[in-house]
């Protein structure tokens, strides 16, 4: 028994089953994203020219961009520039956006990861505090705000958190993030207090009431009931009991709140002129710039399989079960 | 009914309480008044100014014949600046040209002489050699310019260098107007070893760099020849939105908000935020293709015509930033028929017009794209006019690529937007059968004669009268509906000096004459 428990060979072989088949789901993603992209009922020459698009202009420019290739010999050229690194050029560019591309996905990394640094913990700490003092003064309050934050959509905060402390009431924040392209955010700290605080306030709330819930089962569950029994203290039973049991179901929602974050990044970048992979995106499909929409949708289908495997990955290791048995 | 419009109206504006900073009549006769700052003082110099504006991304080019973006004209101006330029009473002023004057009694050739002394960014003085370089690149089919077909009648092999700055033009036909023509937005002079990868003009500001869709730097031309600029560099910074864009300026990110919206002024305004207006700088026609049904039908053109309430649409679409129209553009040029009355909706005239028709429950789609603030305004507005008169109107909105892609210049009812300039300029943008934007394929063929004639007519008096016989055909069956101008709305911090509220531009910010700014 002992043996086969400590064998880690299941689990590897478990990692790597979900390692193909993420890679599968990126396979799939790019073809999708391909066929959206020719389903868009404009090309790139007509969207750059807009209204001085007449037909020999387009023409020329579906030329000089060499637009006229095969859909499948398109797909071809583009998967196999990809494995080998390289990701092409920008049509509206016209030059190659590597660069331009690592750039705008660190800004919105360290956005996610900053405002995810702040959310995940204060989301844990007031669901524990409000599941341990429940139908208190302070968690009825924190219910209530909690509920009224989750009904408001994140542009509408961010409107709202701009009035307030950058641009009407207060001048604490800047409004915009006017930060040069190619230059770090994390030298314009400034530029990102209202995008992180937007994000923050987007999704503790909801986040809050997950853990909150799960607590509260948790302390309703038998084996809390026992310990009560034995006469541990209600504050040792949350930390050394409840806490480790409701971490399971917390890591796997703060995963989907991770992922929803990634995307509300997006939003929020439009809102404050961030200049991230969100508004990299959004330019991208409004000039029809297939190379760009293909590899920033890449970025963003990686990073939330990534997510997702993370979450798997840590479930496992705090579930003393799954951890010890065998992994399916 | 009224209610129901403005907040519909109001929605597609997308600002809550607009319509109580809504100011009737702002346009004709206010006096005009200097943007913000010290009143008098004098000017200094210094300074980096940023300007914010909307409508870029990344397809914007530097490139002065490949001009498509509010953002790239404001940089073209200030790397390379114009030929010439219209003033506020639409009359052609040179600029980088000293004067352009025909060399023959019928204007079949024109001379164009530079100005004395003309020095690009790099040392090199501009000669006549540029000045042909620069026009036959922009009348080059190969560079996908739209620069020959605001020049048709140039044959670019013809161009013949006189002295050191001056070019002979050899036109196709008589062109009474050909200076007129010629000061656009794309007739620059760029040195004959132009690259527009490190682009070398004339104008006031000297190029330093350029992210397109983000922001392009610009720094102080010492030997601009009309005085280099107060300040000591430009910055122009694009946004995605307006909201965005207010929020900088007030935040002190950027100097000055250009492009804005009604709504978006509004807003501005009532955060204290001092707006720069240049009164009726344009117009959105709603364009009706008199070849196919049921325009093809000079009933049902008029019928439209006296469905809109064209006060009711300068109120709900443009927040009263802007003036009735009488179906005719050109209000600033000499023959502006002035003698016909304002029409004014009469929708029992309306009703008649369409059942004489056999139109009785007409149903038609009405094509828009937001690709500039006003065109899908004013086609809700005219859809909720045109109930009263039994018609119903689809406003049928897409996005800006769709719409030129799809419905632009092909659907039978839709809209646009043209700068106020010239009247023969505008004819020959959107009124001819070579018009590049001829969305209504108005051809009419006495309307073309008396085009044929304006050109031959060198009498500027004799040519007024040929004008005004145009614009009556127009008015009487035209295939626009010219139902009001707008005004430029641009919003400035109180740093910025030097540029005027109420004057009268092709363009705003005082014809993008940004060297003339200073910051206090």
């Amino acid at each position: 028994m002992a043996v086969v428990t400590r064998d880690a060979a299941p689990r590897v072989h478990w990692l790597v089953r979900r390692l193909l088949a993420s890679l599968a789901v990126l396979f799939v993603v790019s073809l999708v994203v391909f066929a959206a992209t020719q389903a868009l009922p404009s090309d790139p020459a007509e969207a750059i020219l807009g209204r001085d698009a007449t037909p020999e202009r387009v023409a020329a420019l579906r030329d000089q961009l060499n637009l006229d290739r095969s859909l499948p010999s398109q797909y071809v050229s583009w998967l196999g520039g990809i494995l080998q690194g390289d990701l092409g050029e920008s049509l509206t560019r016209r030059a190659p956006f590597a660069d331009a591309l690592v750039s705008r996905f660190s800004n919105s990394f360290v956005l996610f990861a900053v405002a995810s640094l702040i959310a995940v913990p204060l989301s844990l700490v007031f669901g524990v505090l409000g599941a341990t003092r429940r139908d208190s003064w302070g968690d009825r309050v924190g219910v209530t705000v909690s509920l009224l934050l989750s009904a408001v959509p994140e542009f509408v905060i961010g409107v709202l958190l701009t009035l307030l402390l950058a641009t009407t009431v207060f001048h604490i924040f800047t409004p915009v993030a006017l930060v040069p392209e190619g230059e770090s955010i994390l030298k314009h700290p400034e530029a990102m207090a209202l995008p992180v605080l937007t994000l923050v306030l987007a999704v503790v709330p909801y986040l809050n009431r997950l853990v909150r819930a799960a607590m509260t089962d948790t302390l309703g569950a038998d084996y809390v009931q026992m310990a009560r029994l034995k006469g541990i203290s209600e504050s040792q039973i949350a930390r050394r009991h409840a806490l480790p049991n409701t971490l399971i179901p917390v890591v796997q929602a703060s995963a989907l709140v991770m992922a929803y974050l990634f995307s509300g990044v997006l939003v929020v970048e439009f809102l404050f002129r961030y200049p991230g992979l969100g508004t990299m995106l959004a330019d991208a499909v409004a000039n029809r710039d297939l190379p760009v929409i293909q590899a920033v949708t890449l970025v963003y289908a990686a990073s939330i399989v990534l997510l997702n495997l993370s979450a798997d990955v840590l479930t496992i290791w705090l579930s003393p079960r799954l951890r010890t048995g065998d992994v399916r | 009914m009224t209610a129901s419009l403005s907040r519909r109206s109001l929605m597609g504006a997308g600002a809550i309480g607009l319509a109580a900073f809504a100011v009737p009549g702002l346009t004709s006769c206010s006096t005009s008044s200097e943007s913000p700052g010290p009143k008098g003082a004098k000017p200094v110099t210094g300074g980096s100014l940023r300007v914010g504006l909307t409508g870029g991304g990344s397809t914007e080019s530097l490139d002065p014949h490949f001009q498509f973006l509010a953002p790239d004209l404001v940089r073209s101006f200030a790397l390379y600046a114009y030929l010439g330029e219209h003033d506020g009473q639409a009359k052609p002023s040179p600029l980088l040209a000293e004067s352009v004057e025909p060399s023959d009694a019928k204007a079949t050739t024109w001379d164009i002489r530079l100005r004395k002394g003309l020095e690009f960014h790099n040392g090199k003085t501009v000669s006549s050699d540029d000045l042909i370089f620069s026009l036959r690149r922009m009348l080059d089919p190969a560079m996908q310019s739209s620069g020959a077909l605001l020049l048709p009648w140039v044959d670019a092999q013809s161009l013949k260098a006189m002295d050191e700055r001056t070019v002979r033009v050899t036109l196709d036909r008589s062109v009474s107007i050909f200076d007129e023509a010629l000061f656009n937005f794309l007739t620059t002079v760029l040195p004959v070893d132009f690259d527009p990868a490190n682009p070398v003009g004339a104008g006031p500001f000297k190029f330093d760099s350029f992210t397109p869709g983000d922001r392009s730097v610009f720094t102080r031309f010492d030997n601009y020849f009309a005085g280099s600029s107060y300040v000591d560099q430009l910055e122009v910074i694009t946004f995605n939105d307006d909201t965005a864009q207010i929020n900088a300026l007030l935040g002190s990110e950027i100097d000055i908000a250009g492009g804005l919206s009604p709504a978006g002024a509004a807003v501005g305004e009532q955060s204290g935020i001092t707006v720069v207006t240049t009164p009726s700088m344009g117009w959105q026609p709603l364009t009706m293709r008199m070849d196919v049904a049921p325009f093809d039908d000079p009933q049902v053109r008029a019928a439209f015509r006296l469905i809109a309430d064209r006060d009711q649409i300068v109120e709900q679409t443009y927040s009263g930033r802007g003036a009735a129209r009488n179906d005719m553009y050109g209000w600033d040029s000499d023959g502006y028929l002035a003698d016909v009355d304002q029409r004014a909706q009469d929708l029992e005239e309306a009703r008649a017009l369409l059942e004489a028709a056999g139109l009785t429950d007409l149903t038609i789609d009405l094509q828009t794209t937001p690709a500039l603030p006003g065109q899908v305004e004013i086609c809700q507005v005219f859809a909720e006019q045109a109930k009263a008169a039994g018609v119903t109107v689809n406003v049928n909105k897409s996005t800006p690529d769709v719409y030129y892609a799809k419905h632009y210049l092909s659907a039978e009812f839709a809209t646009d937007t043209f700068a106020n300039v010239p009247y023969l300029n505008n004819t020959l943008q959107c009124q001819l059968s070579t018009s590049p934007y001829n969305a209504t394929h108005w051809s009419d063929d006495e309307f073309n004669a008396l085009y044929d004639k304006a050109l031959s007519t060198t009498d500027a008096a004799a040519r007024a009268a040929v004008i005004e016989d145009m614009q009556r055909i127009q008015h009487e069956r035209g295939s626009l509906l010219i139902a009001a101008s707008f005004d430029g709305l641009d919003a400035t911090s109180t740093q910025v000096n030097g540029l005027r509220s109420n004057e009268s531009w092709a363009f705003p910010m005082n014809g993008y004459h940004l060297e003339r700014v200073w910051l206090s």
